[in-house]
């Protein structure tokens, strides 16, 4: 073969290049931690990584929704233990009276305790989470429960639902194709059936409150015994909510833990996708400048050497 | 006086005896003329060796038989392999097409911006998830201003990706244009050089250095349009383009481009015709075939990326329309759908203005968010058939175009790699080596030195003829 000047020349060139270039590759390499930063680099891996990318911004949103499913759940729960607590002390109230024999005075400041806490369980039924009413289905804008008033005592006559979306359930999605309800309605605690039966807990407080105030201790012993009745069965309502509240919210957050435990293996996926070995790397690196020194020294030796220095 | 000036004057006689030592520095000098030619040369590109050839010259019949005349120079020769141009000429068409090929998918590449954080992509993904923190907050303003903030990032995503790779269509235009006139250019200075060659071989001279300026040129010329070469006899070069011919001798053919018209969908695109005739050429390596065949593969993923954009447009828009706005409105369209195309994914005034009428339920203008899940939900239908969601058809355009850009780097490295190994035979044939050179050089001065030494002695034994016998 014979070599000309000009191939002793290009060949080095082309070597130097080419080694840089492979030099450079490894630089950034090493630099970012990427070994595809480019669909060309390797489109496999790259769509894979675009595909898991894609699903981890939609996980870390599951996991926002999640975040705010519980947070929801637990004002609520910490609203309906109130009340179960204040259903407990009106049923007390209820069989003290019921049971011991009492002068009207007493009668009428229990009267006046029912009202009390009447007026705080519709107050409670009405309460709202950052501006939205809870116990109202859609009605997060109105007030769920209207009360009624007697125009002269200014005391609580009746409790109205609103007619519309009392039974709408809100949901947070929690996962591809699951959605949880976070809402607890009213219709399921507070009132069951039509308003004024005996499914209406305001209405059983409302009935006991002015069976107190009735002279007819007969009358208002059967009124009060039925309101005991119907008291425990709201009360059995309330928790059966709270059960089924604890029991999402145990939900939301097992889901919680498996997609934190996905979104981390997703990590490691996506790094696999994406990321080079470093050591792999390193080790290449170094070989790659050992081979470009060498390349300058052989190089710059060879375009040296020339009968050229012979000659006198 | 003996007649000592005549050139090629033979016979056994002292003042043939000069001629021949003068004809012999003659020669040798020229050889060394060669030599200095082919080192100043080292380093120019194209060059082909030239040598001196040198041969002895004829006898004169004598008394004791032929007496030698010297040495006369018999050509200055230019080295040359034919089917390595030829070689080379093929090599660099396909460089130049993947060349061009690569360069341009690489940037389509950039322009969609994705893998890295902002690119149409990582747009939907948020889109989609605004829809969840609506639902998660199904009264909220601040949320539904959110949704259109995400919207409107999407819109532009789609409208700047589209923009910036239909600039790349653009600039393939322009260059294709440019190149054009590059194409009659070298044809025109191809032309010329057939017809200097022509003269200079015809009046009997060497053409060597015009050769190689030729040569480079049609390689040049090869570079941007696979393009064919016949020789004549004559020293002329005809260079074809497909079946037609390009250069005829001393004349050429223009090329010329032409605008294609009626095309309304802002998607014109030139094409290149001859000049006198107006046919179409059709082109088939080189650059100029890379970068047409580029800007098709750049047409269909602009019209995917409208496609991909009145998808959204109508999933978002068949379900928005069915919902009940926080205000109570009904029936309104989310996207606007008097627009099309994925430089028009606009939100429609309407919600713009109030953002109160962007729908998170069919039932309920407050509280309720079974729209907003819908909306969610979108990134998991399939309005394209076969499984593919619109995340899934975006993800997919992008990993073709890697595969594309992928393809056109091999392809370039290879076509590339042949290209050098052909340059390095070329090179193995015509190329200068400097200590060949020096050691002919070598060879050339001790050569003049000898002839002038006999020239000398001739002059001595003249002189002692004339001195001594006069």
């Amino acid at each position: 073969m014979r070599v000309t000047t000009q191939m002793r020349r290009s060949q080095l060139l082309f070597d130097l290049e080419r080694l840089q270039t492979n030099l450079f590759q490894s630089q950034n390499v090493l630099s970012t931690g990427r070994e595809v930063s480019r669909g060309s680099d390797d489109p496999v891996r790259a769509q894979k990584a675009l595909i898991i990318r894609s699903s981890m911004a939609r996980r870390d949103q599951y996991l926002d929704n999640l975040q705010h499913g519980m947070s929801r759940l637990s004002m609520t729960e910490a609203t309906l233990m109130s009340m179960e607590d204040q259903l407990n002390e009106a049923h007390a109230l209820a069989i003290k009276i019921a049971n011991e024999a009492s002068v009207p005075e007493e009668r009428t400041a229990v009267a006046q305790s029912i009202d009390a806490l009447l007026e705080q369980l519709v107050n409670e039924a009405n309460s709202r989470q950052e501006g939205a009413y809870v116990f109202g289905g859609f009605n997060t804008e109105q007030q769920p429960y209207e009360v009624v008033r007697d125009p002269d005592t200014n005391e609580i006559t009746s409790v109205v639902p609103q007619t519309e979306f009392m039974n709408g359930a809100v949901t947070v999605k929690a996962d591809d194709d699951l959605e949880i309800q976070i809402n607890m309605n009213g219709n399921d605690m507070f009132q069951v059936g039509p308003p004024g039966g005996t499914g209406d807990m305001f209405q059983t407080l409302i009935n006991l409150r002015d069976a107190l105030r009735l002279d007819d201790i007969n009358q208002s012993g059967e009124i009060i015994e039925q309101s005991i009745g119907e008291l425990d069965s709201a009360m059995i309502r309330v928790q059966t909510g709270l059960t089924d509240l604890g029991g999402r919210y145990n939900r939301l957050q097992s889901i919680e833990q498996s997609h934190m435990s996905l979104e981390f293996r997703e990590e490691e996926d996506l790094s696999n996708a994406e990321d080079g070995e470093l050591t792999e790397w390193i080790t290449r690196f170094e070989l790659q400048t050992i081979a470009l020194q060498q390349a300058m020294a052989v190089g710059t030796q060879v375009l040296n050497s020339s009968i050229v220095n012979f000659i006198s | 006086m003996y007649n000592i000036n005549t050139r090629g004057s033979t016979g056994n006689s002292l003042s043939a005896q000069l001629a021949m030592a003068r004809d012999a520095l003659l020669a040798h000098q020229n050889h060394m003329n060669t030599i200095s030619h082919n080192v100043a040369n080292v380093n120019t590109l194209g060059y082909h060796r030239q040598r001196t050839i040198l041969g002895a010259r004829e006898g004169m019949p004598g008394i004791n038989g032929l007496y030698g005349a010297g040495v006369d120079v018999l050509a200055i020769e230019r080295s040359q392999v034919g089917f390595i141009s030829r070689q080379e000429r093929v090599d660099a068409s396909l460089t130049g097409r993947w060349s061009a090929q690569r360069d341009r998918m690489m940037r389509v590449e950039e322009a969609l911006n994705e893998i890295g954080e902002y690119g149409i992509g990582s747009a939907l993904d948020s889109f989609w998830n605004s829809w969840e923190d609506l639902a998660n907050d199904a009264d909220s303003t601040a949320a539904r201003t959110e949704v259109l903030n995400k919207a409107q990032d999407l819109g532009y995503a789609f409208a700047s990706t589209y923009g910036s790779i239909d600039t790349q269509r653009e600039s393939i235009n322009l260059e294709l244009q440019s190149q054009v006139g590059q194409i009659n250019l070298l044809a025109d200075r191809i032309a010329n050089l057939n017809e200097q060659i022509t003269n200079l071989i015809r009046s009997g001279q060497g053409p060597n250095d015009l050769l190689d300026q030729r040569e480079m040129l049609l390689i040049d010329l090869a570079g941007l349009a696979n393009i064919s070469v016949e020789y004549e006899v004559g020293g002329a070069a005809n260079v074809y383009l497909g079946s037609e011919e390009l250069v005829h001798r001393e004349t050429k053919r223009d090329l010329a481009w032409s605008e294609s018209d009626g095309n309304t969908d802002g998607k014109s695109s030139g094409f290149i015709s001859w000049a006198d005739n107006g046919k179409e050429v059709k082109f088939a390596s080189g650059a100029i075939y890379g970068l047409m065949d580029t800007r098709t593969e750049i047409g269909g993923i602009l019209d995917e990326l409208d496609v991909l954009a009145d998808t959204i447009r109508d999933q978002v828009n068949g379900v928005h329309v069915e919902g009940i706005g926080h205000d109570g409105s009904t029936g309104n369209l989310f996207f606007r759908d008097d627009v099309s195309g994925a430089r028009s994914l606009e939100v429609t005034e309407t919600i713009q203005e109030n953002v109160d009428k962007i729908a998170a339920s069919r039932e309920s203008a407050t509280g309720a968010n079974d729209l907003a899940h819908e909306m969610h939900d979108l990134q998991f239908a399939t309005p394209f058939g076969n499984s593919m969601t619109i995340n899934g058809k975006y993800q997919t355009m992008v990993s073709n175009i890697g595969s594309s850009a992928q393809n056109a780097d091999l392809r370039y490295e290879t076509a590339d790699a042949a290209f050098r190994q052909t340059q390095n035979l070329q090179q193995e044939y015509t190329g200068v080596n400097l200590d060949e050179e020096m050691s002919a050089m070598i060879t050339a001065q001790y050569a003049f030195s000898a002839a002038s030494r006999v020239m000398t002695t001739v002059e001595e034994m003249m002189d002692t003829v004339i001195r001594d016998m006069g």
